[in-house]
């Protein structure tokens, strides 16, 4: 990414080239605010763990904040899900995004995807293969047929994945 | 006093069954730091979350069958669809540990599964500790199943079909 304030050359429609400035983008939420989201996602988990077949307050704190719509933010959370420092809290938000519909862009729940089967910790990889079965894409499907996994019972999770959702 | 008891609670259970109940696999599977032979607290925490000093869990003969009978009955009480796993322990090996179990009425929109349900009672820390290593040991032994999502909305949408749930009592996202 370019410093912010360096100049850089564009080309116009008519061809002529126009000297513009590069205005870094803003995160659309402060840290404290940042602060206030992961406090309350860790005292809604806390409480009550997140269970298959039951929803969570936590889907609701993590769609308040892809409301945000901003690259930054879902960087940020990105860097949450991948946490392997804290594989519980990080994989119950995978839970989450993973009932989400949709969150974010497709190359990034792509990456989230491509990032998440290399991770050394069963408990993400495992959620994360979850949300690939939750947001039914068959982009993403390419992503999970590439992973080649270890845990027998999760290889053949994928596999059954793979097999209800390929067309 | 404590044999009559025993016996007062167990009653019904003559013959090898198994106790099923809900988890989170990976939970029970990683490691994060601990040994092997070790059992994750989080598993306990997460999965084994007693009521009254109880735990639910539902009966039937291990078959697949009557595995696929309680994966329907405990995903039609939820309010929303997802993978299923499930673990099972026998009668003989909570027998062994000194567990005690009522018959009680299972919350399910499944009719005829209601009767299937037990509350394994009266734990403690030491019980609970012994359920924890049995549902670890039923791991490592193969005893449990995962059904994903797919899975267990064709059980749902079987159920609906056979007229054995009561459809009203289905919530949320599983009634969509």
């Amino acid at each position: 990414m370019e410093p912010e304030g360096q100049s850089r050359y564009k080309t116009a429609p008519i061809g002529e080239a126009i000297r513009c400035t590069v205005i870094r983008q803003k995160s659309s939420i402060s840290d404290q605010e940042k602060e206030q989201y992961l406090t309350h996602l860790y005292s809604a988990l806390e409480t009550d763990p997140i269970e298959d077949g039951n929803s969570h307050v936590a889907e609701s704190i993590i769609a308040d904040l892809l409301r945000h719509n901003n690259i930054y933010v879902l960087e940020w959370l990105k860097g949450i899900c991948l946490n392997t420092k804290q594989p519980s809290f990080a994989s119950s938000i995978v839970r989450c995004l993973g009932r989400q519909i949709k969150p974010g862009t497709p190359s990034w729940r792509a990456d989230l995807v491509r990032d998440g089967l290399r991770v050394n910790n069963l408990e993400i990889r495992d959620s994360i293969v979850q949300a690939v079965e939750l947001w039914e894409e068959q982009a993403i499907l390419n992503v999970l047929r590439g992973h080649d996994e270890q845990v027998p019972w999760l290889r053949d999770y994928i596999r059954d994945i793979l097999e209800d959702l390929t067309v | 006093m404590a044999s009559r008891l025993y016996q007062r609670y167990s009653r019904g259970f003559d013959s090898v069954m198994f106790l099923v109940r809900k988890i989170s696999l990976a939970k029970w599977c990683s490691q994060n730091g601990l040994a092997e032979y070790e059992i994750s607290a989080d598993a306990v925490t997460a999965d084994l979350r007693t009521q009254g000093n109880c735990l639910s869990f539902w009966k039937c003969e291990g078959t697949d069958t009557e595995i696929s009978e309680v994966a329907m009955a405990i995903a039609a009480a939820g309010n929303r669809v997802d993978k299923l796993d499930l673990v099972w322990i026998s009668n003989e090996q909570l027998k062994a540990e000194g567990q005690y179990w009522l018959d009680t009425r299972g919350r399910t929109p499944v009719i005829h599964m209601a009767n299937k349900h037990v509350d394994v009672c009266r734990l403690d820390y030491v019980r609970l500790g012994r359920i924890a290593h049995s549902i670890a040991k039923a791991i490592k032994e193969g005893r449990y199943k995962r059904l994903p999502k797919r899975s267990v909305l064709r059980l749902l949408v079987s159920a609906v079909r056979q007229e054995i749930v009561d459809i009203p009592r289905l919530k949320g996202k599983v009634i969509r």
